[in-house]
């Protein structure tokens, strides 16, 4: 399945957003005003699925115009874009984005066509079932390791050039010393939260 | 509008394609995916370094989901490419080098959309993807101080400093200080230190952590 890429998954959504407006509020403007109410990368409500390398959000108003002699196509609705790289399987993923995310993927989704809410957790992924669509050649630099360990990595980056610093030119015992002490604080080192590295 | 996070871009772009085409490219993926051809173009991608993870999606006209009967069927006449890409550096960097190092693969790709005007010149080759592009409403990114290489770096780093640590147990200190050299010499070029986007680009996070404010962090939520 294209959808797999290497330990992970590309996940490709589109939903349709409802059209025009209820009770004055316009759909596709009340979803990009719950995007600009949360933060980004650490602050962002995604960072609680720590398994989650990028995501994006993407409203298709229509699709653009090539220009004559071209017969454009137009779309009927307006469509939401969410495509994911991240860790694991499908389901798992969706279960993270329902409990860890629930209340921004509601304010999102919301304002689409169908959308099931997010306290049922069979009609959540029948929902993203029903509007995804298989990747047709998904690439990733580093699909094969997970998000912990690549923090994991980073963090270990960090600290080991902050000890060289420090243990440059010091005395073979005493450089010995510190080495022993720097893995032993490396070991007990927490990981690092997504979004902060 | 929401491109960038730290140093990752988001590009997505849609193009129409004839139907009858499009199976022809659903070849090309097949050939590029399983057989592995044009080795050369892969290479070149590979050793650029600077894509973290990238998508085509082919939409088949009849293909975008309806959930109820009360959306309007869509009829449309073209299947849609759909293009994303979360890369380092900025947008004209990317298609740029896209141009330069693998215009063939560029056209193998691109060449069954309409109005395509070739990879080569790139004049008219960023005017297309400028026009057929979307920009992101909103952008996430787990590791925003850190370019491809830098991960691809630090994952080599951490797999040789596995391998060490465990060497230095009981090691004496004549012996340890040529290990460490050679360890040092090994993963030189994994030392750089990450951080904030230098370019001149909307960086919409304000400065890196501290390394102390990174564990605290951590450890809070442990």
């Amino acid at each position: 399945m294209a959808n797999q890429l290497g330990q992970g998954f590309a996940l490709t959504v589109i939903s349709p957003i409802i059209a025009g407006h209820t009770n004055g509020t316009v759909h596709a403007t009340e979803m990009r005003a719950a995007f600009n109410a949360v933060g980004v990368a650490a602050d962002s409500p995604l960072a609680r699925i720590d398994t989650l390398h990028f995501a994006r959000f993407t409203v298709l108003d229509d699709l653009r115009p090539q220009g004559m002699p071209f017969d454009d196509d137009h779309l009927a609705s307006k469509y939401l874009v969410f495509v994911a790289d991240f860790d694991g399987d499908l389901r798992s993923f969706l279960e993270a984005l329902r409990t860890r995310a629930g209340e921004f993927t509601n304010a999102v989704w919301s304002n689409c066509l169908a959308w099931p809410g997010t306290s049922n957790a069979d009609a959540f992924r029948q929902y993203f079932e029903k509007c995804q669509l298989t990747s047709t050649f998904p690439f990733g630099a580093y699909a094969q390791t997970p998000l912990h360990r690549v923090l994991r990595a980073l963090d270990s980056q960090r600290r080991l050039i902050a000890f060289l610093r420090t243990a440059q030119g010091l005395p073979p015992a005493e450089q010995l010393a510190a080495f022993q002490s720097f893995t032993r604080e490396l070991a007990a080192a927490p990981l690092p939260q997504p979004g902060t590295v | 509008m929401s491109n960038t996070v730290g140093k990752a871009f988001a590009i997505t772009v849609t193009t129409p394609m004839p139907a009858w085409k499009t199976p022809f490219l659903r070849a090309v993926f097949w050939v590029i995916g399983t057989l592995g051809i044009p080795k050369k173009d892969q290479q070149n991608l590979v050793a650029l370094s600077f894509i973290h993870f990238a998508r085509w999606v082919i939409i088949p006209r009849g293909g975008f989901p309806r959930v109820a009967d009360s959306q309007p069927a869509e009829s449309l006449k073209h299947d849609v490419l759909l293009f994303c890409s979360n890369f380092n550096g900025s947008w004209e960097q990317y298609i740029d080098a896209f141009s330069e190092v693998i215009p063939g693969g560029m056209n193998n790709i691109w060449r069954w959309s309409i109005g395509y005007p070739g990879s080569r010149p790139i004049t008219p080759f960023l005017a297309y993807i400028e026009r057929n592009q979307y920009d992101n409403d909103y952008y996430y990114n787990a590791t925003p101080y850190s370019t491809t290489t830098d991960i691809l770096h630090a994952l080599k780093l951490q797999d040789e400093l596995d391998a060490f640590v465990p060497l230095t147990a009981g090691m004496p200190a004549d012996a340890f200080q040529p290990a460490f050299h050679a360890f040092l010499t090994r993963v030189q070029d994994c030392l750089a230190t990450t951080g904030p986007n230098p370019l001149a680009v909307a960086v919409d996070v304000t400065s890196m952590p501290s390394l102390a404010e990174t564990t605290a962090t951590a450890a809070a939520r442990v």
